[in-house]
């Protein structure tokens, strides 16, 4: 199961120049991640995305763009795991 | 100085959400820094809930993995995360519904203070 998910992220690494990947578990614990990302930021992705999930409760779980001098973090809540994307500035627009 | 440490570490503390206490003990288990908030329960105090620790921690680090840095135990209304950073051992006591990894992040970002403390009182300790 871990190398299907691993594989998964590698090819969305692999196809997405620069850009990194986060899969966070519920806990905040890192489930897997590529590219340029630290996984020690897991707990604080999946804190983020439950905290703004509660401005709308009646809505589903927004995405989240946070954007930074050096790029944008995208992220998405789902039922079991919490998907973060960070995007660097210089990364081709088709990414 | 304690002052001020526990004044930032309170504060800190407030960030996580279901966090109830932060006790950052020697090895033996006696408290130097202790920040309950009414939630904590009682055990956290007690003298045996202090000190099994590190006992604990020297068992895990014969498992062939080298030396244990954490241990974190879940219980069905609990969650506690218990760090080996010598000469101090630094607990954090939950709700099973912590954000664990905000937990483990928590203690990362007041790795710097801890270092502080330990230059300041921990070498006494370790005399």
């Amino acid at each position: 199961m871990e190398t299907s998910i691993s594989n998964f992220v590698q090819e969305i690494v692999s196809t997405n120049e620069g850009v990194g990947l986060l899969l966070v578990d519920n806990h905040g614990l890192c489930l897997s991640k590529g590219g340029d990302v630290d996984s020690k930021s897991s707990g604080l992705i999946s804190a983020i995305a439950q905290h703004v999930a509660k401005l709308e409760p009646n809505l589903g779980p927004p995405v989240i763009c946070i954007s930074g001098d050096q790029g944008k973090i995208l992220i998405k809540q789902g039922s079991n795991v919490t998907t973060a994307i960070f995007k660097p500035n210089d990364t081709p627009n088709g990414s | 100085m304690i002052e001020d440490i526990n004044k930032y570490l309170s504060e800190q503390m407030k960030k996580v959400n279901d966090l109830f206490c932060l006790i950052i003990t020697d090895r033996d288990g006696v408290p130097i820094i202790k920040i309950l908030n009414e939630k904590c329960p009682e055990t956290s105090m007690k003298p045996i809930f202090l000190s099994t620790f590190s006992t604990a921690s020297d068992q895990a680090s014969k498992l062939g993995l080298g030396k244990n840095e954490s241990i974190l135990c879940i219980y069905n209304n609990y969650q506690i995360l218990q760090v080996n950073y010598l000469p101090f051992i630094i607990r954090y006591i939950a709700s099973n519904k912590v954000n664990t990894g905000h937990m483990y992040n928590l203690h990362d970002h007041i790795k710097p203070v801890i270092e502080e403390l330990k230059l300041s009182i921990g070498q006494s300790i370790i005399q």
